[in-house]
């Protein structure tokens, strides 16, 4: 063999980059001795156990803005099937030109120890190229919320704690602090505490403050309109703020329309297959 | 080590890392919502109740169309930053060498519920030349950079039996699984007329294919037929990445005939956390060789008169991506029979492997680390030698960070491949960043730096250092 393998030449690279980015995560938290405040986790096991439909298509826009007011546009379609316990999604860009025709399946299992499959189209590759990803903190499409945002997360990830009673846009609420059991819901979530909002009239999450643990933000998410379809309430308009203090520092607002549960669906739909031909 | 390798990488990746801001190195001292009480933090909504009916939603739904007309303009701007003045009656490379107009047409229709057409087209113009002088450049550069038009993916594909899709027209099927190198992926040829600087997705070419997909369980069977002969495009004579001081013979296209047919089988099975695909091809060769075609009297002394031939090859290939936590590693093999040399008589068979990851667990970056080597079989010390300049192992790597910024707004990439354990076989290095001006206009700008080789085909090639800037409007 004529080469030397022994002096790889990207080897100085990967250590010295690997260190300057901090691999290791920073930020430890132990929540392993808090225990579930009774209350507030009757009140999860309902937000968590509410009929969010076996199936639903939707149209989904989100407009991002930055501090200065500058908007853009994600348009989407989106799909999304429960397989016993687990759900598979899948959406397609329509629009802005530039990730038009890009498509994102995930099955997102409900065992926490099974990492979810994700593949992406990529128009300008043509081709299909899958994901490994069980840090969902990335932002989703390069809106405020994180792909962990898009995906339901586990009754059992968190300690909750039931705050306190008050009242949104006239609804009354329970306040319920969520703080997460470990270190990997952590790394996997992205947040250090949650805060959220839940309606006592149907134990909808309309509000929640959340603790970003790779910065100093707190992203506030605001449910503007609700809407009951097919007798389901579903978020029709939320809003994602990224705050540092007091100040925004980028805005989402996503709005679906077009809403519809229980359609009957294949999981044929929801394959590299569907995913390659687009809409 | 080939130190010129190591500035520009060096160089690049602490601008790459000032450029990525501290959000990417580690996390903030101070937590989220220090120096706040809850009580303030959770005060921080805003309580304006929304319209009832909301603009935002209203523009949700997309409008519904029977055809769909897409496509971009754009403006490229490239300049050499390291060329010496040229000797007389020679090209004059330094400065502007591209300031392209593109554009991109894309039609697609529904033909039916499970028919579709689509028709993609595009042409380009160079002002470069006409601003530094044609008279500047030989007919071979101005023929192959200056102008050109021609349909891209064009295609009908629809759904013949409920498990059997069929796609005929052309188009580009991209096998194996990295993003620099190609091991298995052999089906489509490659604009490599300005190595380093092509676009993705104008990298590959489309070629007229007939392709069935056939689906079973978690398996996708592929069959191919392709008729269309259609090789790399390289850079020409009179190019500054043209290594050789004069022209190539003329090269021999085979005749599309049923008997030159090529074709490719797949099969590809995705499963949890892991996939596999399994190719096989009967293609011709993308690299030619020499064919003596006859002689010419040159003062009495017989020339041989030359032309350039495509061999025919046979590929047994596989690749495979396991997904574990944040990584993905990936791996491809391919075995190669049939390459033909010019100066040797018998055939060669060669293997091609390559082994990679990538990391996902930096909040919106990517880290890609890839291996590749080669192996010649029965190599013979002639093939070393002009023009093929080919070597019994080769090896390969590159290293590729991408980086997402300002919510979307601005994405980094930089790239650096090396050949050679030690780069002692060339190497570039590669820092482009995009960003979005808005929904329809991108700004490019970024740079290229080579470094020579102990292969010939690689010298002088730092010569050909760039910055480039394109300026990007889709609809």
């Amino acid at each position: 063999m004529r080469r030397s393998y022994t002096s790889l030449f990207l080897a100085p690279i990967i250590g010295a980059v690997l260190l300057l980015l901090g691999v290791l995560p920073v930020l430890r938290v132990s929540a392993a001795n808090m225990s579930d405040d009774p209350a507030a986790r009757r009140i999860m096991e309902k937000v968590d156990a509410r009929d969010d439909g076996q199936s639903m298509t939707a149209d989904m826009r989100m407009v991002l803005i930055d501090k200065n007011n500058e908007k853009r546009d994600r348009i989407m379609r989106l799909f999304s099937m429960d397989k016993g316990p687990d759900t598979y999604v899948l959406i397609f860009f329509t629009a802005p030109p530039s990730v038009k025709d890009t498509g994102f399946l995930t099955y997102d299992y409900d065992d926490p120890d099974k990492d979810d499959d994700q593949w992406l189209y990529l128009p300008a590759l043509k081709k299909t190229k899958r994901i490994a990803a069980s840090d969902k903190t990335d932002s989703f499409m390069g809106s405020d919320f994180s792909y962990a945002d898009m995906t339901k997360s586990e009754l059992d990830n968190y300690h909750y704690k039931l705050l306190k009673e008050g009242r949104v846009y006239g609804h009354k609420v329970w306040i319920i602090e969520a703080i997460p059991r470990n270190q990997r819901v952590i790394d996997t979530y992205g947040y250090t505490k949650s805060v959220v909002f839940v309606r006592q009239d149907n134990y909808v999450i309309v509000r929640a403050v959340s603790w970003l643990a790779k910065s100093n933000e707190l992203k506030y998410m605001d449910v503007k309109k609700l809407e009951k379809i097919d007798n389901i309430w579903i978020p029709t308009e939320v809003h994602m703020i990224t705050k540092r203090g007091k100040a925004t520092i980028h805005k989402t607002i996503l709005t679906r329309t077009n809403v519809k549960f229980n359609l009957p669906m294949d999981a044929d739909m929801f394959t590299v297959r569907r995913l390659e031909k687009g809409l | 080590m080939n130190q010129r390798f190591w500035i520009p990488v060096l160089f690049f990746l602490v601008i790459f890392l000032s450029l990525s801001g501290p959000g990417m190195l580690m996390a903030e001292d101070a937590p989220a919502g220090s120096g706040f009480s809850l009580d303030d933090i959770l005060s921080g909504f805003d309580d304006t109740v929304a319209p009832s009916k909301s603009p935002a939603a209203e523009e949700a739904a997309p409008v519904q169309r029977s055809w769909d007309l897409s496509g971009y303009l754009k403006l490229s701007t490239i300049f050499n930053i390291n060329h010496d003045a040229p000797a007389i009656g020679q090209t004059d490379y330094r400065g502007l060498s591209r300031m392209r107009t593109e554009l991109n047409l894309e039609l697609e229709t529904a033909l039916s519920d499970s028919w579709n057409l689509k028709v993609t087209g595009r042409a380009f113009h160079d002002f470069a030349y006409n601003i530094k002088g044609r008279y500047n450049y030989t007919s071979q550069v101005l023929s192959d950079y200056e102008d050109e038009a021609e349909f891209r993916e064009t295609y009908i594909e629809g759904r013949v039996l409920p498990s059997l899709d069929l796609k005929v027209g052309r188009q580009i099927v991209v096998w194996g699984n990295s993003e620099t190198f190609r091991v298995t992926d052999m089906l489509n040829p490659l604009d490599n007329r300005d190595p380093g600087l092509v676009d993705i997705e104008d990298l590959r070419l489309p070629v007229c294919m007939a392709k069935a997909s056939y689906y079973v369980g978690n398996w996708s069977i592929a069959a191919i037929a392709i008729p269309e002969m259609r090789f790399d495009k390289q850079p020409v004579y009179g190019n500054d990445f043209f290594p050789f001081a004069q022209p190539l013979p003329d090269d021999h296209i085979p005749a599309e005939t049923p008997g030159n047919t090529e074709f490719a089988v797949s099969a590809r099975g995705e499963f949890h956390g892991w996939d596999l695909s399994l190719y096989g091809a009967r293609l011709f060769d993308d690299q030619s060789h020499y064919e003596t075609i006859g002689t010419r009297n040159m003062g009495g002394v017989l020339v041989p008169i030359f032309k350039r031939e495509h061999s025919r090859i046979t590929m047994a290939g596989c690749s495979a991506n396991v997904a574990t936590g944040n990584w993905l590693l990936k791996t491809e093999l391919a075995f190669t029979d049939g390459h033909q040399f010019n100066r040797t008589t018998d055939k060669k068979s060669r293997v091609k492997g390559l082994v990679g990851f990538e990391y996902s667990g930096l909040t919106d970056t990517t880290l890609t680390l890839e291996f590749v080597h080669t192996h010649m079989f029965h190599y013979e010390p002639v093939m070393g030698l002009l023009p093929d300049y080919e070597v019994e192992d080769q090896f390969e790597a590159d290293f590729r960070v991408t980086r997402s910024m300002l919510n979307d707004r601005l994405n980094i990439v930089f790239l650096a491949l090396a050949r050679g354990g030690r780069a002692q076989d060339g190497a570039f290095e590669r820092l482009t960043a995009d960003y979005d001006i808005n929904d329809y206009v991108t700004a490019t700008i970024g740079c290229v730096f080579y470094q020579d080789g102990e292969n010939p085909l690689y010298d002088n090639i730092h010569d050909n250092n760039r910055v480039f800037f394109n300026l990007k409007y889709s609809f």
